[in-house]
């Protein structure tokens, strides 16, 4: 299997994870390894394998139901203030190359404010996923995702004139609205892998002005990534009711799954698929939709493929401001 | 694109993680000392090896098996929730594996590495088998490597919670 070159390579590759992530890898470690490692010998008198059992099960973040279903049991989600908290079912799609692709929408009206959406469950035969969403303050937001009112902009377009509008004399940018919606790849043990991050300013009622974006993404720092992000461009709605942006983030990595088989071995590679390459791609697409009226709406699609993807969950959240990576 | 550590970052980065790793007292994940004394892993005890590479051995054996399930008998009870992920994630596929037998066994503490040799394969419908072979006993390909752990009736079962590599 020449593929395999890189699970050949795994030593030197997590020699690589340490000298560059060394606090994830003590993070992980810690979380997968410090519950049951060497300590219970001695204690095991007195340890219940029952207890032990939800031990693993909590620093592992993944299980699988009888029916197939992974539940990612430990989601961010839980240490957050939400507001309204639900849980939305989506259906998702298969790829051409067999994976899943995830998508979520929340309606206008249920992003008018800060949102927060997490993956906690996923049906790998039909792609459904199961997020559960609430609403945040913006003061949250901005603790989550350092949003700020003062955009640094990387692409700006003239509005132009809103067609047919009562508004078109009025002078140019009279007010905008700032939005942006962010999505997030995590690992079993919370750790954010890949993010990104669409960013876009847009003038309000039918007034010129000036479109403004950026589109900022993260990736931890494991050796060996590569991939970018490609921007949308400024679409105009339809009815000339407002504009979309998008970020397309597609980002690739060989050392998760490298990491993954250093802890858990022959369980982890067989965890992973089996895969014949520790090669994983992470996607994010990331949208916002702002109307000339200030409301916005924002939508997501995400997928992940290859080596140890089964293992990894997806947030989503938005709000007004203008968000970092 | 995301953000990358400087050269000056990496080896701070270096610096940090080794200085976290052995305050935590984890050198064993990657340096695999014997009872903490800081010196290099030992081969098991003859009864401790057999014991734990037989363990591991007929734990590869049945999750090459057209009953993979089976492999839980052999599972420590703090490990069988995610074992169910060892199962599912080649679900769909045949995995089947030739001259499977144990090589270097490697005790640290009450924690077992054994490596094992043979050949590893997997076909998925429509597709060519993908193989995987070791002849090296002490190779430091961890998808050849199962942990196991004794337990407090002197047996030994395999661990999710137990780094394999060294």
């Amino acid at each position: 299997m020449t593929a395999l070159t890189h699970l050949n390579h795994s030593r030197r590759s997590l020699a690589r994870i340490s000298a560059r992530g060394g606090t994830f890898l003590v993070a992980l470690a810690l979380c997968l390894v410090v519950t049951t490692w060497r300590g219970p010998v001695n204690a095991s008198a007195g340890a219940r394998p029952g207890n032990r059992a939800q031990a693993a099960a909590r620093t592992l973040g993944v299980t699988m139901g009888a029916d197939g279903t992974l539940h990612f049991t430990r989601p961010r989600a839980d240490r957050l203030p939400l507001g309204h908290v639900h849980r939305l079912t989506v259906a998702g799609s298969h790829r051409p190359d067999g994976s899943c692709e995830f998508r979520g929408q929340l309606p206008a009206a249920a992003t008018a404010g800060g949102w927060y959406a997490e993956e906690v469950a996923r049906n790998v035969r039909t792609c459904a996923t199961t997020y559960v969403v609430g609403t945040l303050t913006q003061a949250a937001l901005r603790q989550l995702s350092g949003a700020s009112a003062s955009p640094p902009t990387m692409a700006s377009a003239p509005a132009g004139r809103a067609a047919g509008s009562a508004l078109a004399g009025v002078s140019p940018a009279t007010s905008y609205a700032l939005g942006y919606t962010k999505t997030q790849w995590i690992d079993p043990v919370n750790i954010t892998i890949t993010s990104q991050v669409m960013n876009f300013k847009w003038p309000l009622y039918g007034a010129g002005g000036t479109l403004s974006a950026s589109w900022p993404s993260y990736t931890f720092p494991y050796d060996g990534w590569s991939g970018g992000t490609t921007f949308s461009g400024f679409n105009t709605l339809s009815d000339n009711s407002g504009w979309w942006v998008r970020a397309d983030g597609h980002f690739v990595n060989y050392d998760f799954a490298a990491l993954v088989f250093f802890l858990l071995g022959l369980s982890g590679w067989l965890a992973c698929g089996a895969p014949s390459s520790t090669r994983a791609d992470f996607y994010h697409h990331p949208k916002v939709t702002g109307y000339r009226s200030g409301s916005r709406s924002s939508t997501w699609t995400n997928s992940v493929s290859g080596a140890c993807s089964n293992l990894v969950h997806v947030s989503a959240w938005g709000g007004s401001g203008w968000a970092s990576a | 694109m995301g953000q990358r550590l400087s050269g000056n970052a990496a080896r701070v980065g270096v610096a940090l993680a080794a200085g976290a790793l052995a305050a935590a007292g984890l050198g064993g994940c990657s340096g695999s000392s014997a009872g903490g004394s800081g010196q290099p892993a030992s081969p098991a005890s003859p009864v401790a090896s057999d014991a734990a590479g037989g363990v591991a051995l007929k734990y590869a054996t049945a999750l090459f098996s057209p009953s993979p399930g089976r492999a839980r008998a052999y599972v420590d009870p703090a490990s069988r929730q995610a074992f169910r992920l060892v199962v599912s994630g080649t679900a769909g596929a045949r995995m089947r594996a030739r001259g499977l037998r144990v090589g270097e066994t490697r005790l640290d503490g009450d924690v077992a590495v054994t490596t094992l040799l043979g050949r590893l394969c997997k076909t998925t419908p429509g597709a060519a088998p993908q193989c995987v072979a070791n002849d090296d006993p002490a190779s430091p390909n961890p998808i050849f490597k199962i942990a196991t752990q004794q337990q407090p009736d002197g047996t030994w079962l395999v661990t999710l919670a137990t780094p394999v590599g060294r």
